[in-house]
C-alpha cells in the first residue's frame, strides 16, 4: 500500500480552504486514506493509501483534488483536455516520433509540456515522489510503465524514440561526469543495475533523442545529463511516460498533468506518432452504465435520482446522462479524466455512498432466518478435546509450518512424503508438519522447569504427500487430521498412555487391537500400532527412545501416541 | 490445642516437651535419633509445626555435599579426560580430530587439551599435531583419589570438612546443577536446629491423650462401628493441600470456540477446507488480478511438489477467465483488461486468506438465504516477529440474501463487533479490496483497548458472484481475531499464542480466567 509523506501547509494550499490536523483521519475517509503520522514541529505528515486501484490519489495534489470534489483550483483550469482535442484535430507534424524499432522493446510513449509554473522545494519533492510511486507501484517496478521528467529549456523538438546499439551508443547519464555506453550503464550505474533487466534481453535498446541528436534519456532506466536535473525554479518541464499499454500511459500522464496544473503550470499536450497516434493528456472517455435501480438496491432504501447525480458531480464526476431503452433507464457516467478504476456500475455506486459518508446510513439487521451449524469436524474435535481434558491433559496449539529436521531427523524419520514450501521465508518454517509429535516433543523440551507430571495433547491439521491413486506421475497432497499426546514424568509408561488411548477409542465407539511394531522415534519392543478393519493404520503409540529424548534435550521418560482422526472415524 | 495435631507432629514434639529446658534446641540429626522418623518425615512435620508457630528454627551452619555427575562416574570408570589423552599420546603424536573421537562430546577434548597445554604436559606442533612433552600434573592423581572417596563413602562427603588444597582442587571441577560437563555436583545444605516457641504450653500428657483419638475413617471402622463412643482427631485444615493435576483446553482455542458459538447462534454455518489452495480459489475466483502484488512470491507460500492442482476439471475456469479479461457478458465489467493465464490458476499455495472458502462455497450451490463462516488457519509470507506469526487464524463469513444490501452489511458488522469483540462504538471507513465494492473497514472502540481496526467487509463484486453462479447480493466480512485474543490472554507477542512453553500456557489460562471474572454479570464475553 502506498505511503505518502508531505507538508501540511502545502496540502492546505492545494485544498484551498483551512484544514486542521485533528480532523484529517476522518476527512481522509473520502480518499480511503489513513492519517498515520503528524509532527507538529515540522508540520510534516504521513498518509497510508488503501486504494491500490486509484493511482491519482497517490499524491498530495491528488488527495487535495478529491477532497475539493475533483474541481480545478481557481485560475488553474484543466483546459488541456480541450487543447488535446484541438491538437488531435489540427494534426500537423508530430512532436515525437516513435520509431518502429522500439516496438518489440517498449512500444508506447506519450508526453506533454508544462509551462509557466514554479515547483518550489516541496512541489519538486512531491513531483519526484509521485513519479517514483507511479513507476514503481502502478508501473510494477517500471516494467509496465515508467515516467521521465526533464527541464524543458534545453530540448529541441521534435523528438525521436528509437533503439540504438548498446555498445556504440554513449551519453552522460545523470549522476556521472563521463559518457558511458548503454551497456556500461546497465552494468555499472545504480539505475542500470536495478532496471537493466527490462531491456537487456533485446539486441538494441531504446533511447529518446532530440532534434539535434542529443540523447535525452535511456528509458526506462536513466535520464541524460544534457538537459540537467529538474530544479525547484524550473518554469517549464517536459514529461514523458513509456511502456506497453497506451491507456495506462495516458492515465499516468493525465495524473501528472493534473498535478502540475494544480501547481500553476499550463499544460500543452503533445502529439506522438507511432503504431497508433497518442495525444496526452486527454480524456480517457470511459463511460460506465449504471442501472437506474442499482443505487437503491445496494443501499437498501429508495434513493433520489437527483441526489445521485448531484452527489457524484460534487465528487469529481463531470458528465452523467440518462439513457432510456425499452422502458428501462440507465445512467451513463463518464469517468473523471484522472481515473481509470471504474470497472462497472458498482464502482460508481461506491463513490456515491462514500461521497454521502458511510456513517450517514442507518444500519439494519439481516432479515432472513438461517439456521447456524458448527462443522461436524469441530463437533468431533470438541468431543476429543474434552475427553483428553477430562483425563488431565493440557491442550497445546502449535504452528503448522515447521523446519524439516523437526519432523524428519529429530524423529528418526526419512523426510519422505513431506509437503515442502518452494519459497520459504526461513528454514525454520519450510515444511508443512506431517505429524503433531514434533510439536509435543518441542513443548516438552521447553518445559523442563514446569512441575511434573506433564500430560499434553494437540488436535489439528497436518499434511502429507502421497502417490496419485489415479496413476498420475506427480504425487498429491493430502490433509491429515490428527490427535497426539505426550506423557512425561519419572515413571511414565506406555501402559498409562495406552489406557488413555483405548479409553478414547471406547468413547468414539471403536474397538481396535494393538499390534507391536518397530517405529521411530519409539523404543523397539515398546511401540505399537492400531489398524482398522480396512487395514488402515489408525494410531501409533510408544515410549520415546532415550537417544531421541537426548536430541530434544528432554530429561524425563516420555511416551507419545498419535491418532489419525479420519481413519478412526471411518466405519 | 493438642487435639488438632497430626501423629507425625506429636511424635516430633515429644522430645521437645521432654527436654529439661523447654527452650532448648534440637537439631535435625538429634531428632532423627530420638524419634526414629525418616528425615523427609521430620522435614514435613517441622514445616507444619513452623506454620502453626509451635516450633521456630535456627540455622547452625551451611555445608556443601559432594556427589559425582554422570561425567564424574565416567571419569572414574574410564579415566579422567586428561589421563585418556596422555595415554593415547604416549603411543605417539595425534591429530586433534583423533583426540576428539575419544569422547562423546568433542568439547571435552578441547578443554582437556587446553588444560594440559597450560601445564606443559603436551604441545601442539606443526599441522596441528599434538605431542606429549611432560608429565601429568600431580593434582590429577589426587583428584582421582577424591572422586573415588566421594563415590564409595556411605556418609555424605562435605566440602567444608576437606583440607584446603583439596577444596580448591574440587572447586575447579564444580558444576552448577544442570549446566556444563563438570565432574562434581555441589549441593548446598544447611544444618538447622529447632526450639519450642515460648507460648507453647503442651505437656506430655496432652500428647498422650491425643494418641487415643481416631484418625482416618476406614471401611472397617464403619462396618464394625468401632468409632462409637470415641472421638475423632480434628484435622488442621490450614495445612496447604496438594495441587491437583488439571487438564485444560488451550485458551486461544477456547476463545475461537466462543467466537464459533456466537456465529452459530447468529445463524452462520461453518465452512472448512484444505490448507492448500490453488490460486484459482484463493485469488482468481475473488477477482484479484493475476498481476496483483499479493500474488508475488514474497507474499505467499508456494508448494515445491506438486506445484499445480490436477483436480481443476470442475472449476468455472472459463467464466472467471472471461471476467478477468473483460469479455464476460453476464457480468457487465471492463475486467482487468489483461490476458488471463489458466496455468497460473492451478498454482498451489498455502491458503493465504479464508475468503478462499467463501469462493468455494459460492460455487457449490449454497442455500439462499444462507449465512456461512470459517475460522481458518492462514499463511502469509512475513518475517516472524511479535506481531506476525507464520500461520494464524482468520474469521470470515458471507451472507446470501435476495435483499442483502450495504446498510445490512453495516448492521451485521456492528452486531458482530458488539457480540464477538465486546466493543461499544463503531466507525465505518471506506476501504479497498479487489473482491468487494462497496468496501468498508470496521473501526471499533473497545472499553479497554481504545480504537482499533477490527475487520474488513463489503458486498462481493458481481465479477466474483456471477461466474460462480450466484445471482443475489452477497455480504462478505473478515475479522482479525488474533489481537482480541492476545488482549484477553494477556499477551504482547503473537507467537505466544502458539507457544510450547507450559508455564506461558498456564499464565495464559490464568489471564483468561481473570478476564472472565472482571465482571461476572456482563453477559458478553471479552
Amino acid at each position: 500500500m502506498p505511503t505518502l509523506e508531505g507538508d501540511f501547509d502545502d496540502l492546505v494550499t492545494l485544498f484551498g480552504r483551512p484544514l486542521q490536523p485533528e480532523e484529517m483521519d476522518h476527512i481522509l475517509d473520502a480518499v480511503k486514506g489513513e492519517w498515520k503520522h503528524f509532527d507538529p514541529e515540522t508540520r510534516r505528515f504521513k498518509i497510508e493509501l488503501n486504494d491500490t486501484n486509484r493511482p491519482d490519489l497517490w499524491s498530495v495534489e491528488g488527495i487535495a483534488r478529491q477532497l475539493r470534489g475533483g474541481s480545478a483550483l481557481p485560475g488553474r483550469p484543466y483546459d488541456f483536455l480541450e487543447k488535446a482535442e484541438e491538437r488531435r484535430a489540427g494534426a500537423g507534424a508530430p512532436d515525437i516520433r516513435v520509431d518502429s524499432s522500439v516496438l518489440p522493446v517498449r512500444p508506447v510513449l506519450g508526453g506533454f509540456v508544462a509551462r509557466g509554473g514554479r515547483l518550489g522545494e516541496e512541489g519538486l519533492a512531491q513531483l519526484i515522489g509521485t513519479q517514483e510511486r507511479l513507476s514503481e507501484l502502478f508501473g510494477r517496478k517500471r516494467s509496465d510503465l515508467a515516467i521521465g521528467v526533464y527541464p524543458f529549456k534545453r530540448i529541441t523538438f521534435p523528438l525521436t524514440f528509437r533503439t540504438s546499439d548498446p555498445t556504440s551508443t554513449r551519453f552522460i547519464p545523470l549522476g556521472h561526469d563521463e559518457s558511458l555506453s548503454l551497456r556500461e550503464i546497465v552494468d555499472s550505474h545504480p539505475k542500470g543495475i536495478a532496471y537493466g533487466g527490462l531491456v537487456s534481453s533485446h539486441p538494441s535498446w531504446p533511447v529518446l533523442v532530440d532534434d539535434r541528436g542529443e540523447i535525452l534519456s535511456f528509458p526506462p532506466i536513466v535520464n541524460g545529463r544534457s538537459t540537467g536535473e529538474v530544479m525547484p525554479e524550473d518554469e517549464s518541464l517536459f514529461v514523458e511516460a513509456t511502456g506497453y499499454d497506451s491507456s495506462r500511459i495516458l492515465l499516468v500522464l493525465n495524473i501528472m498533468a493534473a498535478n502540475l496544473a494544480d501547481r500553476g503550470y499550463r499544460i500543452d499536450p503533445l502529439l506522438v506518432s507511432g503504431e497508433v497516434d497518442l495525444v496526452a493528456p486527454a480524456d480517457i472517455g470511459t463511460v460506465v452504465s449504471v442501472p437506474e435501480g442499482l443505487p437503491a438496491e445496494i443501499l437498501g432504501i429508495e434513493s433520489d435520482p437527483r441526489d445521485f447525480v448531484e452527489t457524484l458531480l460534487s465528487y469529481g464526476y463531470t458528465q452523467i446522462s440518462r439513457y432510456e431503452a425499452e422502458g428501462k433507464g440507465d445512467w451513463k457516467v463518464l469517468s473523471p479524466f484522472y481515473r481509470d478504476d471504474l470497472l462497472g456500475a458498482v464502482d460508481v455506486v461506491e463513490d456515491y455512498l462514500m461521497a454521502r459518508g458511510y456513517d450517514s446510513f442507518d444500519p439494519i439487521m439481516p432479515s432472513s432466518f438461517t439456521k447456524g451449524r458448527a462443522s461436524s469436524r469441530q463437533k468431533i474435535e470438541l468431543r476429543l478435546r474434552q475427553a483428553m481434558m477430562g483425563m488431565g491433559y493440557v491442550e497445546l496449539l502449535s504452528n503448522i509450518l515447521t523446519g524439516e529436521s523437526q519432523v524428519a531427523s529429530r524423529l528418526g524419520r526419512s523426510g519422505e512424503g513431506l509437503v515442502c514450501i518452494d519459497n520459504p521465508a526461513s528454514l525454520q518454517f519450510a515444511v508443512v508438519r506431517p505429524t503433531l509429535l514434533s510439536g509435543l516433543l518441542s513443548a516438552e523440551s521447553r518445559s523442563s522447569r514446569f512441575p511434573y507430571p506433564h500430560r499434553v495433547f494437540e488436535v489439528g491439521e497436518a499434511m502429507v504427500l502421497e502417490e496419485n491413486i489415479e496413476g498420475g506421475k506427480e504425487r498429491r497432497v493430502r490433509d491429515r487430521w490428527l490427535l497426539a499426546a505426550i506423557l512425561s514424568h519419572p515413571t511414565a509408561s506406555v501402559s498409562e498412555l495406552q489406557g488413555v488411548l483405548e479409553f478414547l477409542f471406547e468413547r468414539m465407539d471403536r474397538s481396535l487391537a494393538i499390534k507391536s511394531v518397530e517405529l521411530s522415534p519409539f523404543l523397539s519392543g515398546r511401540s505399537g500400532v492400531y489398524v482398522n478393519s480396512q487395514g488402515v493404520q489408525v494410531a501409533c503409540i510408544g515410549e520415546i527412545h532415550p537417544k531421541f529424548l537426548d536430541i530434544w534435550g528432554i530429561r524425563m521418560p516420555s511416551v507419545c501416541f498419535e491418532v489419525d482422526v479420519e481413519s478412526l472415524l471411518a466405519p | 490445642m493438642s487435639l488438632s495435631l497430626h501423629p507425625l507432629e506429636r511424635a516430633l514434639l515429644r522430645p521437645f516437651v521432654l527436654l529439661p529446658d523447654r527452650s532448648g534446641f534440637l537439631s535435625q540429626s538429634e531428632l532423627e535419633g530420638t524419634t526414629a522418623l525418616e528425615s523427609s518425615q521430620i522435614q514435613m512435620g517441622v514445616e507444619w509445626l513452623k506454620a502453626k508457630s509451635i516450633l521456630s528454627e535456627r540455622i547452625d551452619r551451611r555445608e556443601t555435599v559432594l556427589s559425582l555427575t554422570d561425567s564424574g562416574e565416567e571419569a572414574l570408570a574410564e579415566g579422567l579426560s586428561e589421563e585418556r589423552i596422555v595415554a593415547l599420546l604416549s603411543e605417539g603424536p595425534q591429530t586433534m580430530n583423533r583426540l576428539r573421537e575419544l569422547f562423546s562430546d568433542p568439547s571435552i577434548a578441547s578443554k582437556a587439551v587446553g588444560a594440559l597445554k597450560e601445564s606443559e604436559t603436551l604441545r601442539i606442533g606443526e599441522g596441528g599435531m599434538v605431542y606429549l612433552s611432560g608429565e601429568l600434573p600431580s593434582s590429577l592423581g589426587r583428584l582421582r583419589e577424591l572422586l573415588a572417596q566421594i563415590a564409595s563413602s556411605d556418609l555424605p562427603v562435605v566440602l567444608e570438612e576437606l583440607p584446603e588444597p583439596d577444596r580448591d582442587l574440587l572447586q575447579s571441577y564444580q558444576r552448577k546443577r544442570g549446566k556444563g560437563k563438570g565432574l562434581l555436583r555441589f549441593d548446598e545444605r544447611s544444618q538447622k536446629s529447632y526450639q519450642l516457641s515460648p507460648d507453647c504450653r503442651l505437656t506430655v500428657h496432652d500428647l498422650d491423650e491425643a494418641e487415643s483419638l481416631l484418625g482416618a475413617v476406614t471401611p472397617e471402622m464403619l462396618q464394625n462401628k468401632t468409632y462409637e463412643g470415641k472421638t475423632f482427631r480434628p484435622y488442621s485444615l490450614e495445612t496447604p493441600p496438594p495441587r491437583p493435576d488439571s487438564g485444560r483446553l488451550h485458551p486461544y482455542r477456547e476463545f475461537l470456540d466462543e467466537v464459533r458459538g456466537h456465529l452459530v447462534r447468529l445463524g452462520f454455518s461453518e465452512m472448512t477446507g484444505s490448507l492448500v489452495e490453488p490460486e484459482f480459489w484463493n485469488m482468481d475466483a475473488l477477482f484479484i488480478p493475476q498481476t496483483h502484488p499479493a500474488r508475488n512470491i514474497h507474499d505467499i507460500y508456494l508448494l515445491k511438489e506438486p506445484k499445480t492442482a490436477s483436480d481443476h476439471s470442475s472449476w468455472p475456469l472459463d467464466a472467471v477467465a472471461r471476467t478477468h479479461e473483460g469479455r464476460e457478458s453476464s457480468a457487465p465489467t471492463r475486467g482487468w483488461r489483461q490476458p488471463f493465464d489458466p496455468l497460473q490458476s492451478r498454482r498451489l499455495l498455502m491458503r493465504s486468506q479464508g475468503t478462499a472458502l467463501s469462493a468455494r462455497t459460492l460455487a457449490e450451490s449454497p442455500d439462499i438465504p444462507g449465512k456461512y463462516f470459517a475460522i481458518a488457519r492462514c499463511f502469509r509470507h512475513d518475517q516472524v516477529d511479535a506481531t506476525h506469526a507464520v500461520d494464524f487464524f482468520q474469521a470470515e463469513g458471507i451472507v446470501l440474501e435476495k435483499k442483502a444490501n450495504f446498510r445490512m452489511l453495516l448492521g451485521l458488522l456492528e452486531l458482530l463487533a458488539r457480540e464477538i469483540a465486546g466493543v461499544d462504538q463503531v466507525h465505518y471507513k471506506p476501504a479497498y479490496f479487489p473482491f468487494t465494492e462497496p468496501s468498508v473497514e470496521l473501526h471499533a472502540h473497545h472499553p479497554e483497548l481504545g480504537w482499533m481496526e477490527l475487520g474488513g467487509a463489503g458486498l462481493f463484486r458481481p465479477e466474483v458472484t456471477r461466474p460462480l453462479g450466484i445471482n443475489v447480493p452477497v455480504i462478505a466480512w473478515g475479522m482479525g481475531i488474533d489481537r482480541m485474543a492476545m488482549f484477553r490472554l494477556g499477551l504482547s507477542d503473537i507467537r505466544d499464542l502458539f507457544t510450547g512453553d507450559l508455564s506461558v500456557l498456564s499464565e495464559m489460562t490464568r489471564s483468561e480466567e481473570i478476564s472472565h471474572s472482571w465482571n461476572p454479570f456482563r453477559d458478553q464475553s471479552f
